[in-house]
C-alpha cells in the first residue's frame, strides 16, 4: 500500500503531477539515511511542487528553512517531493542518477511517460504498483473534482470541505490561488500536496462557480 | 485472523497479499464479492515485478478479468543498492 498511488482526475492534469519518493531503506538505512540531505540539496536546486517529510511534521506550504530542512532530513527515513513539469523530474533523476546514491527511488505519475523517461536515462525500472481503482460504497466519497484535491494526499489529511472552502475563497477573491493552496496543503506533511497542480485546479473549479 | 483484533472499529486498514500471478483469477473476483458487502470504500492496487523491456506481465491476465488499472501508477526505478538480487 502507499499513498502516492491513487491520485485522481483526467490524463491531461495528470501529466502536470509527479511524486518522488527517496527512501532510506531498512537494509541500507547506516548508509543511506545522511545521503538524503544530498537528495534534497539536489531537488531544492531543480525546484519542486512541493517537498516535506512525515517525520519532521514540516512541508513547504509551511514556509520551512531549506538549510534547516536539508540538516534534519537526514533524520528521517525518506524525502518526498512532487513535480508539476516532466521537464523538471527528467532533471532531478537526471541528477540523482548521476550522483549514484544508491538510494531508492519510485515515481508516481503516468506510466507511459515514467517508464519511458527512466530508460531513456539509463534506469532500469523493476517494479510497478498499479492504481486499479475504488471498489465498495463510492456513492460515500465526494465528487470527481474534490477527490482530485484530496487524493494529492494519500493519507487523507486533506477535508474535501476545506477544499471547497478554498474554491470559495478562490471565487469571491478572498485569497489567491497559491494562498489557498498553501492552506489546503498544509496538513499534508508528507509534502506531496502538488501545490501548481492545485492553482490550476483552484482557478478552473472557482471559475465553474 | 488473530482473534483479539476482531470486531476492532478503525479509521483505515491495510490488507497486503502475497501470490502468484496464476492466483489473480482466483483472488480478484473474491475481492469484488466482499468490497459489495462492506460500508465503505476499498481503493485497491497490484504490485509486480517489471519484465526487462519495462511492459508490465499481467496487463493480459487483468485484460481476461476484466480490469483496467488506471494510467498513473508508482514504479520503482532500480536506482537503490543492494539489489535484491545481490
Amino acid at each position: 500500500m502507499t499513498h502516492s498511488l491513487h491520485r485522481r482526475g483526467p490524463v491531461e492534469h495528470l501529466r502536470k503531477d509527479f511524486v518522488l519518493l527517496a527512501n532510506s531503506s531498512s537494509i541500507n538505512k547506516e548508509r543511506t539515511r545522511p545521503l538524503l540531505a544530498k537528495v534534497a540539496e539536489i531537488v531544492f536546486e531543480v525546484g519542486p511542487s512541493n517537498t516535506g517529510s512525515s517525520v519532521l511534521r514540516t512541508n513547504m506550504s509551511m514556509g520551512f528553512d531549506r538549510e534547516d530542512f536539508i540538516q534534519r532530513i537526514t533524520g528521517a527515513h525518506a524525502l518526498l517531493s512532487c513535480w508539476s513539469s516532466k521537464d523538471k523530474l527528467r532533471e532531478v533523476l537526471r541528477r540523482l542518477k548521476e550522483a549514484d546514491l544508491g538510494i531508492s527511488c519510485t515515481v508516481s505519475g503516468l506510466i507511459d511517460e515514467v517508464i519511458p523517461m527512466a530508460q531513456e536515462l539509463g534506469m532500469k525500472p523493476h517494479t510497478i504498483n498499479l492504481s486499479m481503482g475504488i471498489l465498495g460504497k463510492t456513492k460515500k466519497l465526494p465528487d470527481e473534482g474534490i477527490l482530485e484535491f484530496t487524493t494529492m494526499c494519500g493519507h487523507a489529511l486533506i477535508s474535501a470541505n476545506l477544499v471547497r472552502k478554498g474554491i470559495q475563497d478562490v471565487a469571491r477573491g478572498a485569497r489567491t490561488p497559491r494562498e489557498t493552496s498553501n492552506m489546503i496543503g498544509k496538513p499534508c506533511v508528507c509534502g506531496i500536496y502538488n501545490l501548481d497542480r492545485s492553482d490550476e485546479l483552484l482557478v478552473e473549479r472557482a471559475a465553474e462557480g | 485472523m488473530k482473534p483479539e483484533v476482531r470486531n476492532e472499529r478503525v479509521l483505515s486498514a491495510i490488507l497486503e497479499i502475497q501470490a502468484p500471478a496464476t492466483k489473480l483469477s482466483e483472488i480478484v473476483p473474491m475481492l469484488h464479492e466482499v468490497a459489495d458487502q462492506v460500508d465503505t470504500v476499498i481503493s485497491w492496487e497490484i504490485i509486480t515485478r517489471l519484465n526487462d523491456d519495462g511492459s508490465i506481465p499481467i496487463l493480459g491476465e487483468l485484460e481476461k478479468l476484466g480490469e483496467t488499472p488506471r494510467p498513473n501508477a508508482k514504479i520503482n526505478l532500480g536506482l537503490g543498492r543492494p539489489l535484491a538480487e545481490e
